[in-house]
């Protein structure tokens, strides 16, 4: 640091950095603050709660104008109707099935190259993840020309096989996993391998339960990209007995006008589950949809 | 980088048992997993090379001519093609910029310590629950001539939004930024933990209102979170599906035939395979280049934390 | 430059009350120092300062006015954090820059400032470098340059030389010295470190528990300490503290504790008379405890600490009451396990009451 006379001059009248000091009030920016996120959530939040409102009017009062924003006497028949005649129980059945294998088969698949990759020597290890990697890179509406007609080579169409086969396994769900194990610390393995664990038990004993947090993102991440899924569906079944629900809303919204009621009440019922299970897993939801974005 | 890994030392005397190689093993665990992919990810996608080549004929059941790279250049020098393409990429300029945007601002409003600011964060968040089917299914009611709430607010262009070719691409994207809110606003958020609160004060105390402190503190410093939305936004953006399946069908005048929807329809109705896979292809090159493009020209832009 | 002062400010945070009826000012030109213990709430009295936190009760004015209902970009004032705060992002230059682009200063004078300041704090090779690229005490002089930049009414400092090595802060404790004097600050200055207060600050003003206890120049905060909480805070080693009772003999008051007896000097016996005092504490700092035979405090040596230049003794009393005497290389060495005799100096000898733990004043 230069010692020295300052060449700076000594302060004297503040030179033009002094802004005139606004005199606002606190409580009032406050308002304002409350306000702006008041006016936001309510245009994020209108659509699904206008849904929710009109799949509970009465058909003649959906077309009033002004249009109700509150239903004066809830009818819950239309959920009744859109459960059995729009055969949507069965349908939120089926996405239950499918949607379960899917997850069910991520986080095995997930978990056993995960471990492999993390924890086993093998040649052409290096070569193997690339290709983990490169699935990343083929978007799957890209595959479809050809996967429909393996399914139906396979005579899995109209079946939960042909629903779920295609997504038991994703590089991504390796990437996480592999990414877990590597965070184990190397002594836990060599505790291990003196105590006699082999790597399955290992694996299951000592890495799957510290993976948790990992495995539990990796499960909602899952879970709601199966149960949102919409193409491959469509493509695979035809068979009412086997749609899912997503299908099932490109159902009813060919239905009549006069029964929107009905379809919202479907909408409703296609949302309820995951939404249930999101809040009870968003800490879980939030890491598996961030994992790839913050650094580190 | 890869952990070494447990060593198979010989173990306390007990039952022998035949141990698997390592290699065994690995091989072994990876095999469901690379089943899959060779079965659904990439057979398909080499499959496309050779579908290409061929045409399939009007009717089921009889053999396919081979055609060669004819069809390749039929398709890709098409109008319906080139309508398609750019029609996917107007879509994308509609939904990426603005959901980025929208997903950022909520975010930072949402970032504040205000009492109760977690029910707002909540709600911003939820249309993560949503599908394509679910949001599509909404809007397209919201918006239908008879019974949506946009007529009623004076909105009712003639023909009706979604039959109209200059509002049916923006009512999709619409309903699409809708429904991508919530993951936006989520991602975001998480982003935002990375911008450190006294960086943040300090620029309150060195003058910087509101607008100048997201401008020039919170947005250059998010940058490598917006750089991974708009990478990964893109890439969806062109897989867009659902949507047109549901409120326009590729119409009306074939203003909303993005290519996927053009791929699905050339398999579905037309029986094109050839067509579609050769729509696929071009599908997975311009998705790569694009890309390749936005590594490039964008990650400069980005300041990374040390 | 102008003082800042902090009127009944009281702060409370969801039940916790983090400062109460805290009264203080810090004079133009002056560098005061907020010191106390992690918790005592002095960070919370700059912020409250600064802005970035509202007070519960009370008034905070910088120069003449009432600054409660301002922004923190309209109070004038400079902050320098613990972290430094400079803007990853941008390069040295345009982290000083910044405050001057926030407040439309025109370019020309925008450049000539930041010069100058660069130049004051020997940051002028470094103006186009990142903050990730500076180590830690250039940083703390970009976080300085920013905020001397904007010639502020005052200065906020919230232990600005913690995050340095033991070298660094000691000559950076200088500078900053230097800098205040040159400049004629006004600072205030937050931290929990009794030697930079010591040495830096015009007056000092302890905090505990978000209670003030004492504000005075540095000496008289050493040799006249307000209450136990200051008299063990300050010092290294800290003051010993004895509890015993007082016993009138004649016309004396003599102080009795386990294996002790002081005699205690006219004036301060007429004060502890007069407040009635029967139990007591005594205080006496490790360097008036010396050695000697003759001396009237008896206790048990426990350990030698050899610092080179001097020698921490700790003793306990009979009763269990540590002790520590400090004591020149050159003495004697008394051996571990030893009955010792230590004397006090008379007027070194400090009193204060139990109850209130304030010191009786002579």
């Amino acid at each position: 640091m230069t010692a020295g006379a300052p060449s700076i001059a000594v302060p004297g009248p503040a030179p033009a950095t002094v802004t005139r000091p606004r005199r606002s009030r606190p409580g009032l920016r406050l308002v304002g603050r409350y306000l702006l996120l008041s006016v936001l959530a309510l245009v994020v939040i209108f659509p699904i709660y206008i849904t929710v409102v009109n799949s509970l009017l009465p058909a003649p009062q959906i077309a009033a104008r002004p249009p109700k924003f509150f239903p004066s006497s809830p009818i819950w028949s239309t959920y009744d109707k859109a459960w059995s005649n729009g055969h949507f129980g069965h349908y939120l059945f089926n996405s239950a099935v499918v949607t379960t294998i899917i997850v069910v088969g991520q986080l095995l698949t997930a978990i056993l190259a995960g471990y492999a990759f993390a924890f086993l020597k093998f040649p052409f290890k290096r070569t193997l993840f690339v290709i983990f990697l490169a699935t990343l890179m083929i978007p799957f509406e890209v595959t479809i020309v050809q996967n429909l007609t393996t399914v139906v080579d396979l005579g899995l169409y109209d079946t939960y096989a042909g629903l779920a086969l295609p997504f038991l396994a994703t590089g991504f769900g390796a990437f996480l996993l592999r990414q877990a194990f590597l965070g184990i610390p190397r002594d836990l393995e060599d505790a291990a391998a003196l105590d006699g664990y082999g790597h399955w038990r290992f694996l299951w004993r000592v890495a799957v339960p510290l993976a948790r947090p990992a495995i539990g993102a990796l499960g909602v991440f899952a879970f709601l990209t199966a149960w949102n899924q919409y193409l491959w569906p469509l493509l695979v079944t035809k068979d009412d007995r086997l749609r899912t629900v997503q299908i099932g809303l490109r159902q009813l919204r060919s239905a009549s006008i006069e029964q929107v009621n009905v379809t919202f009440a479907g909408v409703v019922i296609a949302v309820i589950p995951l939404a249930i299970l999101l809040i009870v897993f968003q800490k879980q939801l939030i890491r598996g949809l961030t994992a790839g974005a913050i650094k580190g | 980088m890869t952990a070494p890994p447990a060593t198979d030392a010989p173990v306390a005397p007990g039952p022998r048992r035949r141990r698997l190689p390592d290699w065994g093993l690995g091989y072994l665990f990876l095999l469901p997993a690379l089943v899959i992919f060779g079965v659904f990810i990439f057979f398909p996608f080499a499959k496309n090379f050779e579908l290409a080549l061929y045409r399939s004929p009007p009717f089921p059941g009889l053999p396919r001519t081979y055609v060669g790279f004819r069809q390749i250049t039929d398709v890709l020098g098409s109008g319906d093609f080139r309508h398609s393409l750019w029609t996917t990429v107007l879509f994308g300029l509609l939904t990426v910029p603005t959901g980025i945007a929208l997903g950022l601002v909520l975010a930072v409003l949402a970032n504040q310590r205000l009492r109760g600011v977690a029910i707002y964060r909540t709600i911003f968040a939820s249309t993560v629950a949503t599908s394509v089917a679910v949001a599509s299914v909404i809007f397209g009611t919201l918006m239908n001539p008879q019974v949506g709430l946009l007529p009623w607010l004076g909105i009712n262009p003639s023909p009706a939004i979604l039959d109209n070719p200059s509002w049916a691409l923006p009512a999709v994207a619409i309903a699409t930024v809708w429904q991508n809110l919530g993951l936006s606003f989520i991602l975001m958020s998480a982003g935002l933990q990375a911008v450190p609160g006294d960086v943040l004060e300090a620029a309150e105390i060195d003058g910087a209102g509101p607008v100048t402190r997201f401008w020039r503190v919170t947005v250059p410093l998010l940058s490598p979170t917006i750089f991974f939305a708009v990478v990964v936004g893109s890439i969806f953006a062109f897989q867009t599906f659902g949507q047109i399946d549901l409120l326009t069908r590729g119409g009306p005048q074939n203003k909303t035939n993005v290519l996927t929807y053009f791929i699905v329809t050339q398999l579905r109705e037309h029986q094109n395979p050839g067509t579609a896979a050769v729509l696929s292809i071009a599908l997975f090159l311009i998705t790569l280049l694009l890309t390749l493009a936005q590594l490039r020209l964008l990650e400069r832009r980005v300041h990374y934390a040390r | 430059m102008s003082r800042v002062a902090l009127e009944g400010i009281t702060k409370r945070f969801d039940g916790t009350v983090a400062l109460s009826d805290l009264t203080l000012e810090a004079q133009d030109e002056e560098l005061l120092v907020l010191l106390g213990p992690s918790g005592c709430g002095k960070s919370t009295a700059l912020r409250i300062i600064a802005g970035l936190e509202t007070p519960t009760e009370g008034t905070v004015r910088i120069g003449d006015e009432v600054v409660n209902d301002r922004e923190p970009r309209d109070r004038d004032i400079a902050m320098v954090f613990q972290s430094y705060a400079l803007y990853p992002h941008m390069t040295v230059a345009r982290n000083i820059e910044f405050p001057l682009r926030a407040r439309r200063v025109p370019v020309e004078e925008r450049k000539h400032l930041i010069a100058d300041t660069a130049r004051v704090l020997g940051l002028d090779e470094l103006l186009d470098r990142k903050p990730s690229q500076l180590s830690g005490g250039q940083r703390q002089r970009v976080a300085l340059a920013r905020a001397l930049v904007r010639r502020p009414a005052a200065f906020l400092m919230d232990e600005p030389l913690s995050n340095l090595d033991a070298k660094l802060r000691v000559q950076t404790r200088a500078e900053l010295v230097d800098l205040q004097r040159r400049f004629r600050a006004t600072v205030v200055y937050v931290t929990h470190d009794q030697v930079e207060a010591m040495t830096m600050g015009h007056r000092i003003a302890i905090l505990d528990h978000g209670v003030l206890q004492q504000v005075d120049e540095p000496q008289r905060v050493y040799a006249q300490p307000a209450n136990l909480f200051v008299a063990r805070f300050i010092g290294n080693p800290p003051m010993n503290t004895i509890e015993g009772r007082l016993t009138a003999a004649v016309d004396r008051l003599t102080f009795e504790s386990a294996g002790l007896t002081l005699a205690l000097p006219a004036p301060l016996a007429s004060a502890a008379r007069a407040a009635g005092l029967e139990q007591a504490v005594i205080g006496v700092r490790p360097e008036d405890l010396r050695v000697d035979q003759a001396g009237s405090i008896s206790a048990k040596l426990t350990l030698v600490e050899s610092l080179g230049h001097e020698r921490h003794l700790i003793l306990r009393l009979d009763d269990g009451q540590p002790l520590v005497a400090r004591q020149p290389a050159e003495a004697a060495v008394p051996r571990d396990g030893e009955a010792v005799r230590l004397a006090a100096a008379p007027d070194a000898l400090h009193l204060f009451d139990p109850s209130s733990e304030r010191r009786v004043e002579p």
